[in-house]
């Protein structure tokens, strides 16, 4: 039951009336506990089962953190092996679909299962982790009410692929009253409108283009890898902004504001600035639990370990970050990828801030970072490292004719849809003067969407993170 | 709410220009029929082949049975004459078309007809029924008027209000021709600056895409083509059984005398859930019930240890090499099934 779907449309339409029809604020939150476990249901009943279950383990450990602190650490630690323990069991091993049949096998119930993860793991174990560990230091007050920290889990907008929200934001509005206010439904539709435009004009337009380079056994070509890097770059932030347009619209219709999580990222003159612009709630998440923190640690340690301060943090984050995202060593080096390039341009004294006054400066530092993300966007969208390396020390520069053919095709795609997206930053720059231009723009997106509709559209690329 | 108000009605406005533009530029006419319309040309090659070779089998599947099977092998082994419909891309559309449209229509008639599965190709009408050469293929073998195969392949897909836009919304309805000019445009701008027409640009295309595909990336697009018939409704054997075109095929086969045997080939794709996997025993168990009643055999290859994993190519094909060994296999498992 994807955002895109006619089922979830009906489903949505349902409890949108139902949830604002129930007037208190408990209703409301057990109403939509229960929208939440249907929504996770549909996608599977045991993994649904399994996520109330470790979100009441959770909410137990924080109710003891707070009954006995002399044993905060220890629940803590934990929580934290259950947590991470199953994210990297499900997420990570291969092997444990296989010892699982042979496990329920053994009990006579031969179900052939290659299990994947549960939906939206790693999105909702940063939640549940970054909740606890709040509580463990204090800085957040446990809920009272498993109901709610459950429905903070499960919350259905967010938990297929974010934004990964923070207990102070999201369960501080759970916990409030929330009234139905017409100002919830004009911030949202715009939301909807330009989600459901990205994601099944620009992000499947240029899906077909990316996909046929990446599947081919030797593309044969260096420039034609590129070509479709840079469409790729280009179809996974319209596809996950998307995700986070619907997932945002449909919070603010059920009363609630979540936070944004791209802000231009293609416009990043550093790497630091790239990063406070893509993906932000995961670089907020890494932020605050493992970059201050091992930053602090080796800053307090001080010697040689203060003067790693400013390399072993970035490092240590953008490796997680790769693995975070996926199992393959291409993610492993994605991230390293990214570690050292930060790294290198905080040495050379361009941090985030680091913005050159004059034009042509600016634009050497904008085209440096692009071509750094179309490399990395190559090796993150890669089948596997092997295919990389032959595709780029086995094969020529241009290659054939044929190849030149295939990448400026590539490329005219990634042109046009790419300027099909920037149709609209372009234009918020006259909205105030013309405010027509704005509702235009929006009827010209459904249009197109209706032009590109497709009832069998993919899922979202990041449902697979 | 002005916003609102103002985005509406530009949408109603540019709806309507639209409306009055697209069918000006592609010649179409509304209301229009929901679901593709059908050539009248039907493609009768199996009947002739069917006359002129008078199997007493006809094994009918798609690439998996092509790479798998050896028909003259099969024939030798069973001593009996045997022609193989293999369509790599096809399902049960296209089979109960050329069962409908060819082999019935042959003067000779089989005595069997051996149907090649997996999963729950069996009772999915709308498996490879859309898009390009999916399509296609189906119009070859459909006649103008196919009121089972619209229904069951697309309109049944279809949602309401897609029905209504397509019955009444120019831009929804003759989306893939808008759509195949916008294509059309990305493809031939830049090659036709650099002096590659349209032929030129088909066979650089051709050349680049048509080759081996990586292993691992094809057996993932693969699985996500795949992953269509493990939809939640899809393992309902009992209700996609009256929408599908098993039914049909089975009452085609009987008034003809055809015995129609099902063959379940293996594959490596697994459930994903367990709840998959749970629903995908219970559709199996319904099917071989319903084939019992209906005195349909059915040979399962599924489970098979004798089909080990390195005997695959991918996901769901075996390996060209391993084509003699399932032949073999195949006969071994048919001989009992077949009267003399």
């Amino acid at each position: 039951m994807t955002f895109t779907s006619l089922t979830f449309f009906l489903f949505f339409l349902i409890v949108f009336m139902i949830y604002w029809l129930l007037k208190r604020r408990d209703w409301q939150n057990r109403f939509l506990l229960l929208a939440s476990c249907v929504f996770y249901f549909y996608f599977d009943l045991v993994f649904g089962l399994i996520l109330i279950a470790s979100s009441a383990i959770d909410h137990l450990i924080a109710r003891g953190m707070v009954r006995s602190p002399e044993k905060r650490k220890t629940l803590l630690w934990f929580s934290l092996i259950i947590n991470l323990g199953s994210l990297a069991v499900m997420r990570h091993f291969g092997f444990f679909a296989g010892s699982l049949d042979i496990l329920l096998g053994r009990l006579g119930l031969d179900l052939n299962t290659a299990l994947i993860a549960p939906l939206g793991i790693s999105f909702f174990t940063l939640k549940k982790l970054s909740y606890l560990i709040d509580v463990y230091k204090g800085t957040f007050k446990p809920v009272e009410r498993f109901v709610d920290y459950a429905l903070y889990v499960t919350f259905f907008p967010q938990i297929q692929a974010g934004p990964i929200d923070r207990a102070r934001n999201l369960l501080a509005q759970i916990g409030q009253q929330r009234v139905w206010k017409a100002d919830w439904f004009y911030n949202a539709w715009p939301l909807l409108v330009s989600g459901l435009f990205k994601k099944v004009v620009i992000a499947t337009g240029l899906g077909g283009y990316v996909d046929r380079v990446f599947i081919l056994d030797q593309p044969g070509s260096i420039i034609l890898v590129l070509a479709a890097s840079l469409a790729y770059a280009i179809q996974i932030l319209a596809d996950f902004s998307a995700y986070t347009d619907f997932s945002r619209g449909f919070a603010l219709l059920l009363g609630f504001n979540t936070p944004e999580n791209f802000m231009r990222p293609y416009l990043s003159l550093t790497p630091t600035d790239f990063w406070n612009r893509w993906h932000i709630t995961l670089s907020q998440w890494f932020r605050d639990y493992i970059f201050f923190p091992l930053r602090r640690g080796l800053l307090r340690a001080g010697g040689n370990a203060a003067s790693m301060a400013a390399i072993l943090p970035p490092l240590v984050v953008m490796l997680v970050s790769g693995l975070w995202h996926g199992d393959g060593w291409n993610f492993v080096v994605w991230g390293a990828m990214h570690g050292i390039w930060i790294v290198v341009y905080q040495l050379l004294g361009m941090g985030g801030s680091w913005r050159p006054r004059r034009l042509w400066p600016r634009a050497a530092a904008w085209l440096a970072v692009m071509a750094f993300l179309i490399v990395s966007w190559a090796v993150f969208r890669a089948p596997s490292l092997r295919w990389l390396r032959a595709a780029v020390f086995h094969a020529p520069l241009v290659g054939t004719n044929d190849h030149l053919i295939a990448t400026l095709i590539i490329l005219t795609a990634a042109g046009f849809y790419g300027a099909l997206w920037n149709l609209k930053p372009f234009l918020e720059k006259f909205w105030e003067r013309l405010p027509v231009l704005e509702p235009l723009y929006y009827a010209v997106a459904v249009i197109i969407t209706i032009l590109y509709a497709n009832p069998e559209l993919q899922d979202f690329i990041y449902f697979r993170f | 709410m002005r916003k609102f108000i103002t985005f509406i009605i530009f949408v109603i406005l540019l709806g309507l220009v639209t409306s009055y533009l697209v069918p000006l530029r592609f010649s179409s006419r509304y209301p229009k029929n929901p679901g593709p319309e059908f050539d009248r040309r039907v493609r009768n090659n199996f009947t002739e082949d069917i006359d002129k070779r008078t199997p007493k089998i006809i094994f009918m599947g798609d690439s998996t049975l092509e790479v798998s099977c050896d028909c003259n092998q099969l024939g030798e082994l069973l001593d009996k004459k045997t022609y193989r419909i293999a369509s790599p891309g096809s399902a049960t559309a296209l089979w109960y078309l050329i069962l409908k449209n060819n082999i019935t229509l042959a003067r000779h008639k089989p005595a069997y007809l051996v149907l090649f599965f997996r999963d729950t190709i069996m009772t999915t009408p709308g498996f490879r029924v859309d898009g390009g050469e999916y399509f296609d293929i189906i119009d070859e073998y459909a006649a103008v008027d196919e009121p089972v195969l619209l229904e069951r392949s697309y309109l049944s897909k279809m949602s309401l209000p897609e029905k209504w836009m397509s019955r009444h919304l120019p831009i929804f309805a003759d989306r893939d021709q808008v759509r195949a000019s916008i294509d059309y445009r990305i493809n031939h701008t830049l090659p036709v600056l650099s002096g590659c027409g349209e032929v030129c640009v088909s066979n650089a295309l051709d050349t680049i895409y048509s080759v081996e595909l990586d292993e691992n990336a094809a057996f993932l697009a693969q699985s996500q083509i795949e992953t269509y018939l493990w939809g939640a409704d899809k393992l309902l054997f009992n209700r996609q059984l009256p929408r599908s075109f098993l039914p049909e095929i089975e009452r085609i086969t009987r008034e003809n005398d055809i015995q129609l045997v099902l063959v379940e080939m293996k594959n490596l794709r697994k459930a994903p859930t367990i709840t998959t996997a749970w629903l995908h025993k219970l559709y199996m168990s319904d099917l071989y019930a319903y084939a019992e009643d209906h005195d349909i055999p059915i040979i399962s290859f599924a489970d098979d240890p004798r089909l080990p994993e390195e005997y695959f190519a991918d996901g769901i094909h075996l390996k060209r090499e391993k084509m003699s060994y399932f032949t073999n296999l195949l006969a071994e498992a048919l001989e009992p099934i077949l009267e003399d």
